[in-house]
């Protein structure tokens, strides 16, 4: 059989399935938000959603919010996980144990680390009700909202308990195939232990550190049950406010519920778009 | 001056009952260029580590300029160690690279672009500032991490293995490349090898290292001409060991009753000698002539190892081809050992 | 003692500080499973007491009742995984084959279509998509929601196959059939103990993901197709602690048990975690 023929046949149904489900699912978002649902009978282009959406109060403190979710998320997490996987690395006793835990918590879904997290520091939670042990409060209500709050602490918490293993396992896996003698070959020619980390072990880990952040960003810029769990009500995450836009029984709001949804791609295009960017300054060895 | 002393010099790795380095005491002098061999893992880049300062030794000392370095973290050694794989940093380009030492000593921008370049001329790698490490040939590689090296002037340039990874050709343009550099800057520099003939080739001083211990240190000839024993005549490809017993200065074994030279050790009895020292056929000289009966010959291309038999005793002898073509297997041959080229092992 | 060793140091030698952090980053690591199996047997748990002042397994009682709807949950969620998981397998071996062997034309077109599903949030694709399944006749259904699932799971283990392949010697097969094995044989005895561990890593985790997935099969399924983490929000935003935690306990279990077999497999491959952040 013609080599062509055979790599186009092995390709074929994954890439008709994924560009069918993926792309057929972004074409008709897209449409959609343009105003053009030929399904439900409506026929007519407009921007008139997205104008109505970056003019709504609404979309913006919801945007914004999404923003300083993901952002806060990821920067946490990435810098947690570069400290645990530098002591990792070196051999101890401990290792083993924190690295099965890493493991153990990457398959737990997000949502159960949510519900822990509600019960850990929700006003009646453990943390308040440790706090009462110790006459720091009286009542439930003394204890600082870190859930249903403003600032989504609540929310930012349980994706740094999520993501910090996953950041820390691929950058351990990064680690283990990069050479010791790099930074040895750096402390030789004269870089302190920081000089090493900072211009050696940083830059060559940074393809994948990079990479690990953006997925994070892109997931927790997206996710609709961590939000919807431990969110306020007002502003409510971009994906819960495009869910509830998409069931809402008006049907004039659904292109707004797809034009967000559209914000959602763009925003993990772009962090796709500044990963290919960033890394190409970092050719492969 | 940056003569470098090791004393009692001792590394076992941790959970290992055995010692990697075990006691090795050596003095090199300044400005020298000297090689540490041994068959791998034999502990030679084990000591090149804890010079530089990448490993801690288990017990022992290290002075460079007469201080001990012990106390130093390995970027105030001001010792540069260059690895058998090059390591250039795959996301820096040479020039970059080659800066690298001076960026992490804050030295002025201007002055690195000047010593990069000056460096750069020296090492005939002028143009290939912009390039990524992996756009160069391996031999360019090479030239860059000796040039990342040597543009900091270390007191002291370490090199494990440098050449190993090359090809042959590549590997004799980098040897010349490296005794020019040694002649030109006056470093002092170590570098480590399994390849006997390379380290003959190259350094003024070897020391010979088995299984963490020093063996022999010496200048290259000595360990052809004077092992201290048959091991390490052997690592240097020696072939004739000879039983026998030491009459004051003759030895007696089955090649018959041989003169000594006068330095000859007062106690030993395994007569060694090198095959290329052998004469075979008329001299003028009578010492130490024996007669051999011709075994076997084996032709090598440049020349032909003889295998002759003297009573009991088989040794081997080098002959040029054309020579060796005109013997007769079973011919007995006219053979001198001139004393100067026998040596005595305990 | 510490500053000497430098660069390598000894066995013992982390700092007091950092001894700390870790024992932090354990028990923050561990912290969150904690409230749930607890609540999971407690039977009154009221401010501010700190344990359970009764104990009951009530919760569990209920759960595993065969007239709660958290066993036929189970099933449901079970099958659309295992069906996923199999769907993918099939679907992404040739296709991560192909991707690991062979250069070709549009590769890393290919190569950023099949990447691009792993990190664009699904509720951004299955939005627009919700129409198509609603006329098809597959909004609400499990057949529809197993498509639904494809989006994240398929590309993960199209892409966990290209890294086990672009390892691969493709020549090993040759050898086998010019040894002479058939193409089939080639397969089950050259190839398969080659790519194995790679595959059971793409397994579990394309097992995982679509056992983990919430938005795709809320939006889908419509309510009518009810899985273990649909059940589990319900039940959390409905205050149902003791129910919550059994439930939660339940669907963490999977997870935990493929990964004791799987953990042998896992350090070090990189491929493995990159498409991971989805569940």
């Amino acid at each position: 059989m013609n080599e062509r023929w055979k790599i186009s046949l092995m390709l074929a149904p994954a890439v008709l399935i994924i560009a069918g489900l993926f792309l057929g699912g972004l074409l008709l978002g897209i449409m959609g938000s343009l105003g053009y649902m030929p399904f439900i009978g409506r026929h007519d282009w407009s921007f008139d959603a997205y104008r109505e959406i970056v003019t709504s109060e609404r979309f913006y403190h919801s945007f914004l919010l999404t923003f300083h979710i993901a952002f806060t998320s990821t920067i946490i997490a990435s810098v947690i996980a570069m400290g645990a996987a530098l002591v990792l690395r070196k051999s101890f006793f401990g290792r083993r144990v924190i690295q099965f835990l890493f493991h153990l918590n990457l398959t737990v879904p997000h949502l159960v680390g949510a519900i822990g997290i509600l019960y850990l520091f929700s006003q009646s939670g453990f943390f308040a009700r440790l706090a009462h042990e110790f006459h720091l409060i009286a009542r439930p209500a003394d204890f600082p909202a870190l859930v249903y709050d403003p600032f989504a602490i609540g929310i930012i918490l349980q994706y740094v308990w999520k993501e910090v293993p996953f950041i820390g396992l691929i950058l351990l896996a990064n680690m283990q195939s990069l050479s010791h003698d790099y930074e040895a070959v750096a402390r030789s020619l004269g870089a302190s232990r920081w000089q090493s980390f900072r211009h050696v072990l940083l830059p060559l880990l940074s393809p994948g550190l990079l990479a690990a952040a953006m997925i994070v960003f892109a997931f927790t810029f997206g996710a609709y049950e961590i939000p919807a769990l431990l969110g306020q009500n007002y502003p409510a995450a971009l994906p819960v406010l495009a869910y509830q836009a998409f069931t809402d029984t008006d049907l004039n709001a659904r292109p707004a519920a797809l034009a967000m949804a559209m914000v959602i791609a763009i925003m993990s295009a772009l962090m796709i778009f500044a990963y290919a960017r960033l890394t190409r300054r970092y050719v492969r060895a | 001056m940056t003569e470098v002393a090791l004393r009692n010099l001792c590394k076992t790795y941790p959970g290992a009952d055995k010692a990697v380095v075990d006691d090795i005491s050596l003095h090199i002098k300044s400005g020298s260029l000297t090689a540490l061999l041994g068959p791998s893992g034999s502990g030679k880049s084990t000591i090149l580590k804890m010079i530089a300062g990448l490993l801690f030794p288990t017990s022992g000392d290290i002075l460079v300029g007469g201080h001990s370095v012990l106390s130093l973290p390995p970027e105030k050694r001001d010792i540069v160690l260059i690895f058998q794989d090059n390591l250039l940093f795959p996301y820096l380009s040479v020039a970059e690279n080659i800066g690298f030492g001076l960026r992490m000593r804050r030295r002025p921008k201007a002055e690195i672009a000047d010593a990069v370049h000056a460096i750069m001329n020296l090492m005939q790698i002028r143009g290939l500032e912009k390039r990524k490490p992996f756009e160069l040939s391996g031999g360019q590689q090479q030239r860059v991490a000796l040039a990342r090296a040597l543009v900091l002037r270390p007191r002291l340039l370490l090199l494990d293995e440098p050449f190993s990874n090359l090809d042959a050709s590549l590997r004799l343009e980098m040897q010349s490349l490296l005794k020019e550099l040694h002649r030109e800057t006056g470093t002092t520099m170590l570098f480590v090898t399994h390849d006997q003939s390379e380290a003959v080739r190259l350094a003024d001083r070897i020391a010979l290292i088995f299984h963490g211990q020093l063996r022999q240190y010496d200048a290259p000839d000595a360990f052809y001409n004077r092992p201290h024993d048959r091991s390490v005549a052997e690592f240097f490809g020696g072939r004739n060991f000879i039983d026998g017993t030491l009459k004051e200065d003759h030895f007696e074994c089955a090649l018959g009753h041989l003169k000594m030279p006068a330095d000859t050790p007062s106690h030993g009895s395994i007569l060694t000698f090198r095959p290329e020292n052998i004469i075979i056929g008329e001299t003028s000289s009578a010492t130490n002539r024996i007669t051999a009966i011709l075994e076997g010959r084996q032709f090598l291309g440049e020349r032909t190892i003889l295998h002759l038999r003297c009573g009991p005793a088989m040794f081997e002898a080098y002959s040029s081809p054309l020579a060796a073509a005109s013997y007769v297997i079973g011919q007995p041959l006219s053979v001198c050992l001139p004393p100067d080229s026998l040596w005595l092992l305990p | 003692m510490q500053e000497r060793t430098h660069i390598v140091r000894s066995k013992n030698g982390l700092s007091p500080l950092v001894w700390l952090s870790l024992a932090l980053l354990v028990t923050w690591l561990v912290l969150p499973l904690v409230p749930l199996a607890v609540w999971s047997v407690s039977r009154s748990w009221f401010f501010p007491d700190i344990a359970p002042s009764a104990y009951s397994l009530r919760a569990w009682e209920y759960v595993l009742s065969p007239t709660s709807e958290v066993l036929p949950a189970l099933g449901t969620t079970l099958i659309i995984a295992l069906g996923v998981t199999i769907l993918s397998i099939l679907i992404g071996l040739p296709a991560g084959r192909a991707l690991g062997l062979y250069r070709f034309r549009g590769k890393a077109l290919i190569e950023l279509l099949i990447l691009a599903p792993t990190i664009v949030p699904g509720i951004a694709v299955a939005l627009g998509l919700h129409v198509v399944f609603l006329k098809a006749g597959l909004a609400g259904t499990m057949s529809g929601v197993l498509i639904v699932h494809l989006i994240p799971t398929l590309p993960y283990m199209v892409l966990v196959m290209a890294g086990v392949f672009a390892n691969y010697n493709p020549d090993a097969e040759a050898q086998a059939r010019s040894l002479g094995a058939n193409r089939l044989q080639a397969f089950r005895y050259v190839t398969l103990p080659a790519i194995l561990p790679g595959l059971l890593i793409g397994s579990l985790f394309a097992f995982l993901v679509s056992w983990s997935q919430y938005i795709l099969t809320l939006l889908i399924g419509g309510g009518r197709v009810v899985t273990l983490p649909l059940l589990l929000f319900n039940f959390a935003s409905a205050g149902r602690n003791d129910i919550t935690g059994a439930i939660g306990m339940i669907y963490i279990l999977p997870g935990m048990i493929l990964l004791v077999f799987a953990a042998r497999y896992m350090s070090g491959r990189n491929q493995a975690y990159t498409a991971t952040g989805q569940i």
